[in-house]
């Protein structure tokens, strides 16, 4: 694979960011025989170090398309691509932050951020103090000795998305990462993503149920409907970049905020 | 949620029976002080315990053909250690549980590491294990003793085949009661199956099999009594027989009480080797 020995070559160096293609996507589940339609007929192009993000009702299966894209689940109709490869099983260069923090119980929070590096048999100490890094940036500085039980559900959640970026991935798929934080906690943790992002390239699918999150983050919005799930409308974020704090208090940022949520209030309107 | 709550839940059936450190949890440790309570507590029980027996013994409501005054017991267990009785009868016991006990756990962590990654062996094999188990392998006694003969092996089978089973189990739950997103996680890592099983399964099986490990010691040392009842030249079992027929009950309860203590010593090393094996992870 032309991408995964690339990494391997110079995994300090920034990878190129990933393109995503997803073309005419349904997925159905059976659950005790009946079927459950989460996604029909959905389109979605996704350019190389975009950051889009997916928003909608619950249950309109965003997580279902995240997972799609991870190679965690096969569409049942349709494609989904990665640089042009149609993916069939989970990609090497792809950093995925669930849901839920899925934290293992008998590691440290540190050994938990570092699972993917042994995992990837890369034991070089370098990649551990980048793994500190990470903590340190998710405000976690001195609890690298702690027990998931020792932590707070927010907490778990940064610990989760440590993990998901100590790889160095060139394609994150990040499933409502900051749903159980507090507002300023959030609002910092948005703040460091992006400083991130710019830093280190990337393409991001950013899964949230915060507009102001998502219009703060995204060069483009997904607007999702619910059952059967698919894309109502992709709304794009004029705002200019870098990104900073003083954007929260930029009228653009509110006409912007004030736009996504009557396509969203469309969708959902559409989706009945 | 499944998978946490078990080995919790048994976790703190364990620390109800000893001061049992889970391993660095601060949210766990109990007050300041709660120790030495509970120390100085423990003292009080026991002082009531042996006056409640001796003040029974006093009272003559018992016969003493089946309760000895603690004092006696004390007399004759230290006599016995003297004389050597106890040390040969003693030592062939723990040998027989230990031998048993480790034949068991060995066994049930291969069979449950086959059974749990394959699920179509096990669903034909496991009724015939269930079934074998709700079955009183005490009242087969006499029959592996024919089959085995007087010496050593009747009474390992004995233990081994009690203390198989808690174990079986939990290595199976342990082993296979992963939650569905661990999986997914391991699966996005790209994991291979042999690093999904050194670290996810194997360590998430340790919580489930190590509070197994202290039924299956007990239950170890049960067969080993049991198959000394039935037949022997030698044990505590076999002892106990003994004295039982020749009316000396101190001394029966002076090898009860010697074998009470070997058991508290097999709990404390297996809660060290558990600690050791959790920091080492
Ligand atoms: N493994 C599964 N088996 C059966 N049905 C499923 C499964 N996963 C998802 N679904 C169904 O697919 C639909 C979409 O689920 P999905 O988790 O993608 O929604 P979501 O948009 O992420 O919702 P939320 O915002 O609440 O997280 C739901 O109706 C759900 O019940
Ligand atoms: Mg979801």
């Amino acid at each position: 694979m032309a991408i995964a020995t690339g990494r391997q070559a110079d995994k300090d160096a920034a990878p190129r960011p990933a393109a995503i293609g997803i073309r005419d996507v349904s997925k159905s589940f059976t659950r005790r025989g009946a079927a459950v339609q989460a996604l029909e007929h959905t389109e979605l192009d996704i350019a190389p170090g975009e950051f889009v993000s997916l928003i909608g009702p619950s249950g309109c299966g965003k997580s279902t398309l995240l997972k799609l894209v991870a190679g965690l689940l096969e569409p049942t109709t349709g494609s989904v691509t990665v640089d042009g490869r149609e993916v069939t099983e989970p990609l090497p260069q792809v950093g995925v932050a669930f849901q839920k923090p899925t934290l293992l119980r008998w590691r440290t929070v540190l050994d938990n951020v570092c699972l993917p590096l042994v995992i990837d048999g890369d034991r070089r100490p370098e990649s551990r103090e980048h793994a500190k890094r990470l903590l340190e940036m998710m405000g976690l500085a001195g609890f690298e000795k702690h027990y998931p039980r020792e932590l707070s559900g927010g907490m778990e959640q940064r610990v989760s998305i440590a993990r998901s970026l100590v790889n160095r991935p060139s394609l994150l798929l990040m499933d409502e990462p900051f749903g159980a934080l507090d507002e300023f906690t959030r609002e910092d943790l948005n703040d460091e993503l992006l400083g991130m992002w710019q830093r280190e390239p990337k393409t991001v699918v950013f899964v949230t149920h915060s507009i102001s999150e998502a219009v703060f983050l995204s060069d483009r919005i997904v607007v999702m409907s619910a059952r059967p799930g698919r894309v109502h409308a992709t709304v794009p974020v004029p705002l200019p970049r870098p990104r900073g704090r003083e954007l929260r208090d930029d009228p653009e940022f509110y006409e912007a905020i004030r736009h996504v949520r009557s396509v969203l209030d469309e969708a959902k309107g559409g989706g009945r | 949620m499944k998978t946490q709550a078990a080995p919790g839940k048994q976790d703190q059936d364990l620390s109800s029976l000893g001061a049992l450190d889970q391993g660095g949890g601060a949210l766990r440790r109990r007050p300041d002080g709660a120790g030495l309570k509970s120390a100085v507590l423990a003292v009080l029980i026991f002082v009531a315990i042996i006056a409640g027996w001796q003040l029974t013994a006093d009272s003559g409501l018992v016969s003493p053909l089946i309760l000895a005054p603690p004092g006696e017991v004390v007399q004759v267990l230290f006599q016995l250690a003297v004389d050597g009785t106890l040390w040969p009868n003693l030592a062939a016991t723990i040998q027989e549980t230990l031998l048993g006990f480790v034949l068991a756990v060995v066994a049930a962590v291969v069979v449950g590491s086959v059974f749990s990654f394959s699920p179509i062996l096990r669903n034909a094999v496991y009724p015939f294990i269930l079934a074998s188990q709700t079955f009183p392998k005490v009242a087969i006694a006499p029959l592996i003793v024919a089959a085995m003969g007087y010496g050593l092996a009747p009474k390992v089978t004995l233990a081994a085949l009690l203390a198989f089973f808690p174990v079986l189990t939990n290595t199976i739950a342990g082993l296979t009661e992963v939650s569905e997103d661990e999986v997914s996680l391991f699966r996005a890592l790209r994991a291979s199956r042999w690093q999904e099983l050194r670290y996810l399964r194997i360590p998430n099986s340790l919580a489930f099999i190590f509070p197994a490990l202290n039924s299956a010691a007990v239950l170890a040392l049960i067969g080993a009594i049991v198959g000394e009842f039935v037949a022997a030249r030698e044990g505590v079992g076999y002892a106990i027989a003994q004295y039982t027929v020749t009316g000396e009950v101190a001394a029966t309860y002076a090898m009860l009480i010697a074998l009470s203590v070997f058991g508290l010593l097999v709990y404390g090393v297996l809660s060290l080797a558990e600690r050791l094996v959790r920091r080492a992870k």
